[in-house]
C-alpha cells in the first residue's frame, strides 16, 4: 500500500482539505479527510506528468483535484499503472539528470551547428536563385541610397580617368559574358578608403581612393572588378541579407517563446554567423576573380596586387579579431590568388 | 466544511460560511492580512527543463514544442504559490499544436501574398484588422481556462466590441492624435486584458488611473531620448536607422569602422531597449496589478525599477556572454523577483471561491479559436 498526504479541492469552492490518499493493492484509491472519504479506481485519475519539484496534480473524474509535494509516492502509484499509462515520465528521466541535460545541449549543439553550417546557406541560395530580379534591383537601389547618405560622396575623380576605369569595366563585362545588368559607380568614400563594393541588383561601387591608389594598373584594377562580379553572379548580397535574417528568426524559434530574451540570445551569435558567411562569401568571390582572369588571359597575381596596395593603404587602422571579421585573413588570400598565378588553374573550395 | 488553512491559522473563522457567498459585505470589518506569493522555482532545476525540451523539439522538427511549451509554463506556473498552494497549468499540447498549425499557415500565406502582389498587403491588413478583437479574446480565454489555483479555473469573458475598442480604437485615436492619447490607450488596454479575467466564479475588478500612464509614458520619454543620442554616437555619428550595417554589400577588403560602429551601435540600442522596456513594465505593472481587486482581496505589486534594472542589465550580459545558455537562470531571477514584489491583501479567506460557470462553448469556431494560443503578456 502507498499512501501519501495531500491537498484535496473538491473543484466547487477554492477550500483545501488536508486528506491521506492511500493505494490498495487492488488499485483502488481511497481519500480519507476531516468529513471526506472517498474512493476509486485510480486508472480514472489523471495524472500530471511529473516535471522537477512542482507539486503534482491528479484530477479525480469529477473535476476535484488532489495537490502534493510527494511526487516519489505519486510515481510509486503510477509505476503500478500498466505501461501505456506512463508515456511521459520518459521526458522527466530525461530532465532529472545532468547527464541528460548535458546529451541534450549537445544535441541541440550538433543540429544547430549544422541548420547554420550546411541547411541554410543551401536553402538560401535556392532562394536567391528563385527570387525575381526586380527584387533585387530595389534592395540595390535602397542600399546605394542608404550609402550615398552616409558614406559616400560624389567622385572627384578627373574625368579622363573615371573614363579609362569605364572603358576597362566595359572590356571585363565582355569577358564575363554577363549580359545582365551590370552597373559602375563611382564614389568618393574618404571615411572607408581605398575599396570597391557589389550590391543587390549588380551594381558596383568603386571608391575614388581605390582608383587612384591602383593608379594605371590595369590589370590590378581588372582583379578588383572581377571580385565584385564574382559576388553579383553568384547573388551574394541577397543571400547574406537572407541568411542572416534566417539566422535570427532561428535561433528565436529554437530558444522558445519570442520574447526580448532570445532576442537578446541572438545578438552575439548572429554577429558570429554573418562574420563567418562574409567570410565565405569573399573566398568565393575570390575563386570567381581567379577565373575571370585567367579567361581574360590576365594573372590573377593582380588580384594579389590590388589586395596588398588595399592594405597597406589602410595601414593596419582598427583591426578585428578573426572571428569578427568579414573577410578572410589578407595573407591566406593573397597566397591563394599567387598559388592561381603559377598553376593557371582556379583554387578548389576549402 | 471546515477549510484547513495552513498559514491561515491567524484568520477568523469566515463571516458566513457557505459556497455561494464570496464576498465579505462591505461593512463588515473583517482584519485584513497580507499573505506573500511565493517563487520557489531554481535556475538549474529549469535548465534542464528547458534544454531536454529544446533538444527534443529539434528532434521532432517542432512537433514537440507544443509539449515543451506547456512544461516550460508548467514550471513556472507550478512553482508560485499563495499559502503554499500551487498555480497549475493545464493545456492540451494538441490544441496547442493545431493552433501553431493553423497560425503557421496564416502568416505563411499572409507573407507570401504580400510578396507576390505587393500591393494587396495595405488591404489584407484591413481585413485582417477586424480579426483582432475575436483572436486577442480567444487567445485569453484558452489560456485562462487552462490556469488553475486550489481546484478551481481561471476563466476570461471577452466580448467583441469592447475588445475592438480597447485593442483597435484607442490605439488608432492615440496615433491620430500623435501619441498624445496613447498612454490612455494603454491604460483602456490593461483594463479590459486584466478586468475581464475572473477566477472561478468571481470576476477579477480593475481600476488603474490614467495619471501613472501618462507619468510612466513621460519618464519612458526622456530615457528614449537619452539613448538614442547615445545610440547616434555609438554609431559614429551616422544616422542609427541608416546604418551601412544594414545595407546588403559585399565589399572587396574589410571596412573596419563598420565592425566596430555595428558592434557599438547594437550595445546601445540594447541598453536603450532594456532600459525603456524595464521602466514602462515596472511602473505600468505596479499600477495595474495594485488597482485589481477580486472578492475583495486586493493585490500590492511593488517591484522597485533600480532594482529590476539591474537585474535585466545582467541578464543581457550573461545571456550574451553565454550565447542564450544563461536564458533558463535569467527566467527564473526575473520571475522570482517579480512573483516575490507581490503580495496579497486578503480580507477574510482565499478558501471561498466557488467555480465559475463551464466554459461557453459556441460551435462556431471553438476549434481555431481554442486554437490560437499567442503570448500576450499581462
Amino acid at each position: 500500500m502507498i499512501s501519501l498526504t495531500a491537498r484535496y479541492f473538491d473543484g466547487r469552492t477554492s477550500a483545501s482539505h488536508q486528506v491521506t490518499a492511500s493505494l490498495h493493492d487492488d488499485g483502488t484509491l481511497r481519500l480519507v479527510g476531516a468529513g471526506i472519504d472517498r474512493r476509486g479506481p485510480l486508472t480514472a485519475v489523471r495524472i500530471a506528468d511529473r516535471l522537477g519539484n512542482v507539486p503534482r496534480a491528479l484530477w479525480l473524474p469529477d473535476g476535484a483535484k488532489l495537490e502534493t509535494p510527494d511526487n516519489d509516492a505519486v510515481d510509486a502509484m503510477v509505476a503500478t499503472l500498466p505501461p501505456g499509462r506512463r508515456a511521459l515520465g520518459l521526458v522527466h528521466r530525461l530532465e532529472r539528470q545532468w547527464r541528460f541535460a548535458l546529451g541534450a545541449l549537445a544535441v541541440t549543439a550538433v543540429l544547430a551547428f549544422l541548420g547554420v553550417e550546411y541547411v541554410l546557406p543551401a536553402a538560401a541560395e535556392r532562394v536567391a536563385m528563385l527570387a525575381p530580379v526586380e527584387l533585387e534591383h530595389a534592395l540595390g537601389e535602397e542600399t546605394l541610397e542608404a550609402l550615398d547618405g552616409t558614406l559616400f560622396a560624389p567622385s572627384e575623380l578627373p574625368p579622363e580617368t573615371a573614363g579609362s576605369v569605364i572603358v576597362r569595366f566595359e572590356h571585363l563585362r565582355r569577358a564575363v559574358g554577363f549580359d545582365a545588368a551590370l552597373r559602375l559607380e563611382l564614389r568618393s568614400a574618404p571615411a572607408i578608403g581605398a575599396n570597391a563594393f557589389a550590391l543587390p541588383g549588380g551594381i558596383l561601387v568603386v571608391t575614388d581612393e581605390l582608383v587612384t591608389l591602383l593608379e594605371d594598373d590595369y590589370d590590378a584594377l581588372a582583379a578588383v572588378l572581377a571580385h565584385e562580379v564574382g559576388h553579383v553572379l553568384e547573388r551574394h548580397s541577397l543571400r547574406a541579407a537572407l541568411q542572416s535574417s534566417a539566422t535570427a528568426l532561428l535561433i528565436a524559434s529554437v530558444l522558445g517563446d519570442v520574447t526580448s530574451l532570445s532576442g537578446l540570445a541572438a545578438t552575439l551569435p548572429t554577429v558570429l554567423v554573418d562574420a563567418r558567411y562574409s567570410r565565405r562569401f569573399e573566398a568565393d568571390a575570390d575563386r570567381e576573380a581567379i577565373r575571370i582572369l585567367l579567361r581574360m588571359g590576365v594573372s590573377p597575381a593582380a588580384l594579389a596586387t590590388a589586395l596588398e596596395a588595399i592594405e597597406r593603404s589602410h595601414g593596419g587602422a582598427g583591426e578585428v579579431p578573426g572571428y569578427l571579421s568579414s573577410h578572410p585573413p589578407t595573407a591566406d588570400r593573397l597566397e591563394r590568388a599567387r598559388a592561381a598565378a603559377v598553376t593557371g588553374r582556379v583554387p578548389g573550395k576549402d | 466544511m471546515n477549510a484547513d488553512e495552513p498559514t491561515g491559522a491567524a484568520a477568523p473563522p469566515n463571516p458566513a460560511d457557505g459556497p455561494t457567498v464570496a464576498t465579505p459585505p462591505s461593512g463588515v470589518s473583517v482584519p485584513a492580512r497580507e499573505v506573500p506569493v511565493v517563487f520557489t522555482g531554481s535556475g538549474g532545476e529549469y535548465f534542464r527543463v528547458w534544454i531536454v525540451n529544446i533538444a527534443l523539439s529539434l528532434l521532432t522538427l517542432g512537433i514537440y514544442s507544443a509539449w515543451a511549451k506547456v512544461r516550460n509554463r508548467r514550471y513556472f506556473y507550478g512553482h508560485t504559490t499563495v499559502e503554499g498552494i500551487a498555480f497549475d497549468y493545464t493545456a492540451d499540447p494538441i490544441a496547442i499544436l493545431k493552433g501553431r498549425v493553423i497560425v503557421v499557415g496564416a502568416l505563411l500565406t499572409y507573407s507570401l501574398t504580400a510578396s507576390v502582389w505587393p500591393d494587396v498587403e495595405p488591404v489584407m491588413f484591413v481585413l485582417a484588422l477586424p480579426l483582432v478583437p475575436w483572436v486577442v479574446n480567444r487567445a485569453m480565454a484558452f489560456n485562462a481556462r487552462y490556469s488553475a489555483h486550489r481546484g478551481l479555473r481561471f476563466g476570461f469573458d471577452g466580448s467583441y466590441w469592447p475588445a475592438f475598442r480597447a485593442l483597435i480604437g484607442w490605439p488608432a485615436l492615440g496615433i491620430a492624435t500623435f501619441g498624445l492619447l496613447y498612454p490612455l490607450a494603454v491604460q483602456r488596454r490593461r483594463r479590459y486584458l486584466m478586468g475581464q479575467h475572473r477566477f472561478g466564479s468571481s470576476q477579477a475588478r480593475c481600476e488603474p488611473t490614467v495619471g501613472p500612464f501618462y507619468r510612466a509614458y513621460a519618464g519612458a520619454s526622456l530615457i528614449a531620448v537619452s539613448g538614442l543620442a547615445l545610440i547616434v554616437v555609438a554609431s559614429g555619428g551616422l544616422d542609427p536607422f541608416e546604418r551601412p550595417q544594414d545595407a546588403f554589400a559585399c565589399s572587396l577588403a574589410p571596412v573596419s569602422s563598420m565592425v566596430f560602429y555595428t558592434l557599438a551601435g547594437t550595445a546601445a540600442t540594447l541598453l536603450t531597449f532594456i532600459t525603456v522596456t524595464t521602466y514602462l513594465q515596472t511602473r505600468i505593472g505596479n499600477h495595474v496589478w495594485s488597482r485589481t481587486a477580486l472578492d475583495g482581496h486586493r493585490f500590492v505589486l511593488a517591484m522597485q525599477y533600480r532594482r529590476m534594472l539591474a537585474i535585466q542589465l545582467t541578464n543581457a550580459l550573461l545571456i550574451i556572454a553565454t550565447l542564450g545558455l544563461a536564458i533558463p537562470w535569467a527566467k527564473v531571477r526575473t520571475t522570482r523577483y517579480r512573483v516575490q514584489s507581490m503580495h496579497l491583501v486578503v480580507a477574510g479567506s482565499l478558501a471561498t471561491f466557488t467555480a465559475g460557470p463551464r466554459a461557453r462553448e459556441s460551435a462556431l469556431g471553438q476549434e481555431l479559436g481554442d486554437a490560437i494560443d499567442l503570448d500576450l503578456g499581462l
